[in-house]
């Protein structure tokens, strides 16, 4: 009765307000949806024909650039930079010395602003090439610049496909310059995870008759085959991921035609059903803090999958997407505060975000082609993921903001890239 | 009379009381964009006009007003003046349309305009004196308004343009419900008819955010840069300033960019009463499609 009054008071007051900001309402509009645009990097280096000073300035500017928040272009001079028309937000300016080892002295500025933002030096060492130098400095200015760090040094696991030949997991560097193959075997190899430490991959090896779980360190060439004891041989997996201490796996177990969930735990070898519905239930992925477990189920409707939490201290899973009839892939962003995924709209695959504070979903790729398969950088400020934006699947970078893209390997045509996993 | 209960009274007095001490305190503590309220005349006919009719000043108020809805209006917002009080003295102006023939060759000839029922409103009008600056007569507006052959005139305002009969309404004035009858201090005066309001706003938050170039790394942010704009009826900037800073050099910077580029922004509808429009923008990057 108490609340009844209460609620008639609050409404009776809530009108008068209403009517009263009628009366008093002023002008205000509201601007959105502003253009995005990069912030440019004016770079002048003296003297500007230094070999190695050039070899680290590219690499500086292709990891800078891969951010998606930076544009750099060469400048004649620091003050050439800072008297153009269009005045770039920062001037970097870098002096080689002549001495050995080689030896970079840096200095940063911001556009209107004499105080230097950072200055240092980038020193050539045994356990430092020159490559790691371009990258550190890449790193430093995104953190003095924006405030987080930078990802040069970042690793991306995917699988890719030539023409004709089997599926494999290759290893790319954040600005695609370097790769090499990860895996080595006659099967054909999907569904990448990184450990929590990125020193171990866990990836599904599928033949003409089994499926295999195979666990791999990451500067070694032979892998590891997970063999589960309580599994018969009707029981295949399908893909597995890391808990996020890194002492288990989850794993998607095939068995007479569903698919279920269960949680293995290394020190004791037991496998732990988790979700064990009718229908079929895939791509189980841990939030970083370990308390929900995002997975996929076609549950609600046969043969259209959506995506599901779980959380692992209530025991009680809850539908998170409810628009279109294909939603997969789901991954946890680094905070654990949103989940990528892929979503089919209109025929077309297309990458959301999905903010589980707001409960907003959000589009982040717009294009006529397909999009799926996302991953979230280290630092959650971008998002990888794979694309058929030039006819072939290829992997491409994304703020998370959405955006602009860029390619992230600059494979031949011939590759296909797949199934991206990213980690520090 | 069951349903009316005690609770009812007290929440409708508490609220009562409550807005009541607001209002006082808003008229002593008035928020930015109200502290320049002022009577404001509806200017029905263009700038350029009211310089071609050599009007100093414009037309004063009706002292006897009847408030008329209006379909187009805002809330709260009447008409008043619409429909003049029933005769009171002088007897109606002769329409002066004869005296043509004395118009020089760049001035428009009777001919061009045909309204024949414009004479007998004016006629009504009371308080109209044909030598009056401030007053408006047909005679004199027929042989004022540009023609079609005339050159030397500015070409913002074409005789094939002009559209007469609102002139008639010109000496009308906006007028909120709740204001004095005495003072005639509209809030809501300054405001523009709903419909056109509603185009003017979507053309220009698409303008603005056509112009204005964010960083990247600040999409999503929860940042807002709040700003002032004083514009001209042709859109020309007056006054645009920074009010409150978001914080973020970034994109305090970007929104300056945008006033330091823009020298105009969309013309404000013709349904806008006053010579000047006021207005207050919040630039949020939070929100984006693209």
């Amino acid at each position: 009765m108490v609340l009844l009054r209460l609620a008639r008071l609050l409404l009776t007051l809530s009108v008068w307000l209403g009517l009263y900001s009628m009366v008093h309402a002023l002008d205000y509009y509201e601007i959105t949806n502003p253009r995005f645009t990069p912030l440019q990097v004016a770079v002048a280096m003296q003297p500007a024909t230094s070999v190695k000073g050039l070899f680290v300035q590219s690499v500086f500017q292709s990891n800078l650039e891969q951010t998606l928040f930076f544009t750099v272009e060469e400048s004649d001079s620091e003050a050439a930079a800072a008297s153009s028309p269009e005045a770039p937000a920062f001037r970097l300016h870098l002096r080689v010395s002549r001495e050995k080892p080689w030896l970079a002295f840096f200095v940063l500025r911001e556009s209107g602003r004499e105080k230097p933002i950072l200055e240092g030096q980038l020193e050539q060492r045994a356990d430092r090439s020159l490559r790691d130098l371009g990258r550190l400095l890449a790193d430093r200015i995104t953190k003095a610049t924006l405030g987080f760090s930078g990802l040069s040094f970042s690793k991306i696991a995917y699988t890719a496909q030539a023409r004709g030949s089997r599926k494999n997991i290759m290893l790319t560097s954040y600005d695609g310059t370097q790769q090499r193959r990860f895996s080595y075997n006659l099967g054909s190899n999907n569904f990448a995870s990184w450990d929590p430490t990125g020193k171990q991959l866990l990836y599904t090896t599928l033949t003409r008759s089994s499926a295999q779980i195979q666990l791999q360190h990451v500067d070694r060439y032979r892998a590891q085959i997970l063999e589960f004891q309580e599994l018969d041989r009707r029981t295949q997996p399908l893909a597995g991921s890391w808990s996020p201490d890194g002492h288990g796996l989850l794993l998607a177990l095939m068995r007479q035609g569903t698919s279920d969930l269960y949680q293995y735990t290394f020190e004791s070898g037991t496998l732990t059903p988790i979700v064990t519905w009718r229908s079929l239930e895939t791509s189980p992925v841990w939030s970083p803090d370990g308390t929900r477990i995002a997975f996929v189920s076609d549950a609600a409707r046969n043969h259209e999958p959506q995506i599901y939490l779980y959380d692992t201290r209530t025991k009680r899973s809850e539908r998170v997407t409810y628009k279109g009839r294909y939603n997969s892939s789901p991954r946890w962003s680094p905070d654990g505060r949103m989940l990528a995924y892929e979503g089919r709209r209109k025929g077309v695959f297309q990458i959301f975000k999905y903010d589980l504070l707001r409960r907003r979903h959000q589009q982040l790729t717009f294009g006529r082609y397909n999009s799926q398969q996302p991953d979230w950088a280290p630092n959650g400020r971008q998002l990888v993921f794979s694309s058929h934006k030039t006819g072939v699947t290829k992997l491409y970078y994304i703020s998370a903001h959405g955006g602009p893209v860029a390619r992230v390997t600059t494979s031949p045509p011939a590759v296909v890239e797949t199934q991206p996993a990213w980690t520090r | 009379m069951s349903w009316l209960r005690w609770e009812h009274t007290l929440a409708l007095l508490v609220s009562g009381v409550f807005h009541a001490a607001l209002i006082v305190w808003f008229q002593q503590h008035p928020p930015l964009a109200v502290a320049n309220t002022q009577t404001l005349l509806m200017q029905l006919i263009p700038r350029s006009w009211a310089e071609q009719l050599e009007l100093s000043t414009l037309p004063l108020p009706p002292k006897r007003t009847e408030l008329l809805p209006e379909d187009d209006a805002a809330p709260g917002m009447l008409l008043a003046g619409a429909r003049p009080q029933p005769p009171e003295p002088p007897p109606p102006p002769k329409p002066e349309v004869k005296e043509t023939p004395k118009i020089a060759t760049n001035v428009l000839q009777p001919v061009v305009r045909k309204a024949p029922e414009l004479p007998s409103k004016s006629v009504e009008k009371p308080t109209l004196e044909p030598e009056s600056l401030t007053s408006l007569s047909l005679s004199k507006i027929l042989q004022e308004l540009p023609t079609e052959t005339s050159k030397t005139l500015e070409p913002e305002a074409p005789a094939t343009t002009v559209a007469l009969p609102d002139s008639l309404l010109s000496d009308l004035e906006l007028v909120a419900l709740d204001a004095p009858e005495n003072s005639q201090v509209s809030l809501a005066a300054r405001r523009m008819s709903v419909a056109e309001a509603r185009i003017y706003r979507t053309q220009l938050i698409e303008f603005l955010a056509e112009h204005w170039e964010v960083p990247l790394h600040l999409a999503d942010q929860d940042m807002v840069v709040e700003v002032r704009f004083v514009i001209e009826r042709s859109g020309a900037i007056e006054t645009g300033e920074i009010l409150r800073k978001s914080g973020d050099r970034f994109l305090d910077r970007s929104v300056q960019d945008v006033l330091d580029s823009l020298p105009f922004l969309p013309a404000v509808p013709d349904s806008y009463p006053d010579s000047r429009y006021e207005f207050f923008l919040g630039f949020d990057p939070s929100t984006f499609l693209r």
